[in-house]
């Protein structure tokens, strides 16, 4: 995805070396890898393990064509990845609002902590996946219950770092906001908010991560659309291009939204990156 | 009594730990006048800042009263305000100078305009205009510092608590926060409580020294502070009066050190 910006020949040797070397220090194993698996797995050598090329070829022929009227995408892309990408983006937004909701609740109010806590503890220890048995028997096959075992799975770190974040405030920082006689509107959201923010999103990163195994997982399960699903009728159908075709597909998936997370959590945290980057001087 | 804008009186101040009440404030009665400069000195250890935060109201006393112009403090009264020590956590990391500063302003109900004018106001009568729209960690230690008296300034207060502020600052950075210091409150005509470690600190900018004892504390004893004004590092520390009060002041809290010392022996 690194696009080359045309240099004039008389750009700076060091300007224009520098970046393309950068790149090329990030990316190398991958393309050594990906070079050992086209040279290792011939055609016909494996019927599990395709070739390299014959994998990259077949996922831009499969999810995208150069159509601007279907937005660059095929039909194959409309029926399984948007159903999947929607059933990620509903669950994991109920988990951030649940999350995030809910821990500056118990955040800011210990008894209901101390009460719930248990409870807290036992939720986040139980493996998200070990619920797909019970959330099929009570929603059945459709997306509800693919979005429904996302936002289960994913409430619990939000919830965990948000309440974190909100107790971890300091509390010189309290006596100067009570010092300022803020009220508690205000004390909320120019103070506890933006401090308890770097742990909110923390949460929020690592409950992005997953949300996206359990769209896949559930959908592995249980669906008759999406990402996951086409894992599996691929497999059964000996199409093993196609499944490793989805794989790669979800991996790209996931970089694309981490990189996004990123770029939002760089634009809301600039101070903390910055502060704590220049931290040390007097 | 009556023309005492600040009102110390038998206040005491008991922490509950495992091993039973420990007393860090043992009855302490002092009175402030309007417009003075009163530093509180000690030995290190002996509940000063605890005294603070009891007279700013962010701690509840234990007995006595702390009175600003009669009335009895619980909170900090909208005439106060506090200046901490340690700036990298009294600001606030997420807003700029210009927002920490007017965050002070928030429940006066001015209008943005006036607002604005009273925050760029405060900002260059610390020296720090042109700093406004950038954050406090993208400055020097003392002028983080320099924004957090802003902060206080700009509410117009009548009473402004500083605790230990320059403390964590180099020493060419303090004598020059010291004398910024000196010059707003001649200009502002405020009333300043200075907490501090460091006696020279006291005796060069104050009107009056409490001397505190190791904790539990009390007071020990005030030392008038008559050295001429305007004060100059050079001019003022060479004067004789200097190096007396300096002297009487740091035999009151070696001696207060040395007393808490033998009473625990015995």
């Amino acid at each position: 995805m690194v696009t080359g910006r045309p240099l004039g020949p008389r750009a700076a040797a060091r300007g224009w070396l520098e970046r393309p070397i950068r790149v090329l220090g990030a990316i190398w194993l991958a393309v050594v890898l990906l070079v050992a698996w086209e040279l290792k797995f011939r055609p016909g050598e494996s019927v599990f393990m395709p070739p390299m090329s014959a994998i990259l070829g077949a996922f831009v022929q499969q999810w995208f064509v150069l159509d601007p009227g279907q937005l660059f995408v095929t039909d194959h892309f409309q029926t399984n990845a948007v159903p999947s990408l929607l059933r990620l983006a509903q669950g994991w937004t109920i988990a951030a609002a649940i999350g995030i909701g809910a821990g500056l609740v118990l955040g800011i109010w210990r008894p209901a902590l101390a009460f719930l806590n248990p409870l807290i503890r036992f939720g986040m220890s139980t493996p998200s996946t070990a619920l797909l048995p019970i959330v099929i028997v009570v929603f059945g096959i459709t997306s509800s219950m693919n979005v429904a075992l996302i936002a289960m799975g994913s409430t619990w770190s939000v919830l965990i770092n948000t309440i974190d974040g909100v107790r971890s405030l300091d509390p010189t920082m309290i006596n100067a906001a009570r010092s300022l006689r803020l009220g508690r509107s205000a004390f909320f959201w120019r103070v506890l908010l933006p401090s308890a923010s770097p742990q909110i999103f923390a949460g929020l990163r690592i409950s992005l991560g997953i949300a996206l195994i359990l769209m896949v997982v559930s959908e592995l399960y249980a669906a008759t659309s999406g990402i996951g699903h086409v894992m599996v009728f691929a497999k059964t159908t000996f199409r093993f291009v196609d499944m490793w075709s989805a794989i790669v597909f979800v991996g790209v998936l996931g970089l694309l939204l981490n990189g996004l997370f990123g770029l939002v959590e760089a634009r809301v945290l600039r101070w903390k990156l910055e502060s704590s980057r220049g931290a040390g001087g007097s | 009594m009556t023309d005492a804008l600040l009102a110390v009186d038998r206040l005491s101040k008991s922490y509950a730990t495992r091993a039973g009440t420990i007393k860090a404030i043992d009855e302490i009665s002092f009175t402030v006048r309007p417009g003075e400069f009163l530093s509180i000195v000690g030995p290190s250890g002996c509940g000063k800042t605890t005294l603070l935060m009891l007279l700013a109201g962010l701690l509840p006393v234990s007995g006595g009263t702390v009175r600003v112009r009669g009335l009895e403090v619980r909170g900090t009264p909208p005439n106060m305000a506090i200046v901490f020590q340690d700036y990298s956590r009294s600001l606030f990391p997420w807003l700029t100078n210009e927002r920490n500063v007017a965050l002070a302003l928030h429940g006066a109900r001015l209008s943005k305009a006036e607002a604005r004018d009273r925050t760029y106001k405060a900002l260059a009568e610390v020296g720090l205009t042109g700093f406004e729209r950038i954050y406090p960690w993208q400055l020097s230690g003392g002028m983080q510092q320099r924004v957090a008296i802003a902060r206080a300034l700009v509410v117009s207060p009548e009473v402004l608590l500083m605790d230990e502020p320059f403390a964590s600052v180099d020493a060419q950075t303090r004598a020059t926060l010291e004398d910024l210091l000196l010059e707003v409150w001649r200009q502002s005509k405020t009333t300043i409580v200075f907490v501090t470690h460091d006696i020279d600190e006291a005796v060069y900018l104050s009107d009056r020294v409490v001397v505190l004892s190791k904790g539990p504390s009390h007071v020990v004893t005030e030392i008038q502070d008559e050295l001429p004004r305007p004060r100059d590092q050079i001019v003022t520390k060479e004067e004789p009066l200097f190096a007396k009060l300096r002297g009487e002041v740091f035999g009151l809290v070696m001696g207060a050190r040395r007393h808490a010392a033998e009473e625990r022996r015995s």
